[in-house]
């Protein structure tokens, strides 16, 4: 049987291992996310803009009366 | 009961069991008949018209110029070196996708495979590309990889201040290659992690009582098991990365549109017959293009078909 050292390392490394594709697969869902919350002019600039300065809505609003 | 009463009577159960059988035939074509006529109307009936338009000169509009040309078309797109190269840039865009696709559903698959917290979190975060709307996929990996206001290049510059790499000009294959395995890596994981879970434990236990290590256990007992799942998503990734063609299409440089071609790199097969048909009108020889690459998906498949006698292992034999 395995020690409960070593199982807890092999634990502690699949959560590792977990986090770090969860994070590398999320990443362009949460920019797509993020996106879809910002003004034309904070996605398309230079330095990029991580955060919208102010949630824009609207633009879920927009998309549903396109519907 | 005289001879003649006994085969008069033999005659009528004939007639009858004639009758019931006609009957149950009837019936059976009866239920059958709207798949049939589903079958016949939007898989044969297309399959041969395709097939003869491939035989034509047909632009789609005008059928008053068509011309029978035989197998001209084939010989051409043989001859064709923007075919030829299609063909090339898919046959090196498999030979990274295929793999990679399968070890890493694998290796998500093992991990998820243990009894840890959270493990439907994780399973979901990791299926959420796969039914996330392929052009929405695709806006996001260019915003993600655009070279002048992308994000890849923003967490670039926190470690190196300046880089302004054009990702999706100059790294387009890498890119798409990321895309598409981002995408689809969700769904071979599920599948895959279904077959793991149908391995009977015991078997692992016992080897390891036996004084296997957990990764001889692994490719002694789990692989070897798993052979089938995995030949069902080798093949299906296949299929899928030979008949890559929106993909490419969407990660461009530029602003799309209906003909802005993909960078060099990424002009696979598949664009390159989209084109000829969509924008350069040539049905005709876009038509024998997709018979050439339906001739080969084929001959692929049944290769590994055949191989698979070697290699996959199902648990009856």
């Amino acid at each position: 049987m395995q020690k409960p050292m070593a199982r807890m390392l092999r634990r502690n490394a699949v959560y590792f291992l977990l986090v770090v594709a969860a994070v590398a697969f999320l990443t362009p869902v949460v920019w797509l996310v993020l996106t879809s919350v910002k003004k034309e002019v904070e996605y398309l600039s230079w330095p990029v803009r991580f955060l919208p300065a102010v949630p824009q809505w609207v633009n879920y609003r927009l998309a549903g009366g396109d519907l | 009961m005289t001879a003649a009463q006994l085969s008069r009577a033999g005659t009528r159960r004939g007639r009858r069991f004639r009758g019931r059988a006609w009957r149950e035939t009837a019936s059976f074509y009866a239920f059958i008949a709207p798949w049939l006529a589903g079958f016949v109307l939007l898989s044969v009936v297309p399959l041969v018209f395709g097939f003869v338009i491939s035989l034509t000169n047909y632009d789609g509009l005008n059928l008053d110029s068509v011309r029978f040309l035989g197998f001209q078309n084939y010989q051409r797109a043989l001859r064709d070196a923007e075919a030829l190269f299609g063909l090339s840039r898919t046959g090196f865009f498999t030979a990274f996708y295929v793999p990679l696709v399968l070890l890493l559903a694998l290796i998500l698959a093992g991990l998820l495979n243990h009894d840890v917290r959270g493990r439907g979190a994780f399973r979901t975060l990791f299926y959420l590309p796969y039914v996330i709307p392929i052009g929405a996929a695709a806006w996001v990996w260019r915003l993600v990889a655009d070279g002048n206001y992308g994000l890849l290049n923003a967490l670039l510059n926190l470690l190196r201040p300046g880089t302004a790499v054009q990702w999706l000009a100059n790294y387009a294959t890498q890119v798409l290659v990321a895309f598409v395995v981002w995408t689809s890596v969700g769904g071979a994981m599920v599948i895959l992690l279904a077959g793991l879970q149908g391995i009977p434990r015991e078997l692992r236990e016992a080897a390891l009582i036996d004084g296997a290590t957990p990764l001889r256990s692994f490719f002694a007992i789990t692989i070897p098991l798993l052979t089938p799942v995995l030949f069902f998503q080798f093949v299906m990734s296949l299929i899928k990365a030979l008949q890559a063609m929106v993909e490419p299409m969407l990660l461009i440089p530029q602003p799309m549109g209906f003909n802005v071609l993909p960078p060099q790199d990424n002009r696979l097969y598949m664009t390159f017959v989209y084109f000829e048909i969509f924008t350069k009108a040539r049905f005709g020889y876009g038509t024998a293009l997709l018979w050439i690459l339906f001739l080969l998906v084929l001959a692929l498949t049944l290769i590994v078909f055949a191989t698979s006698r070697f290699w996959v292992h199902y648990e009856v034999e």
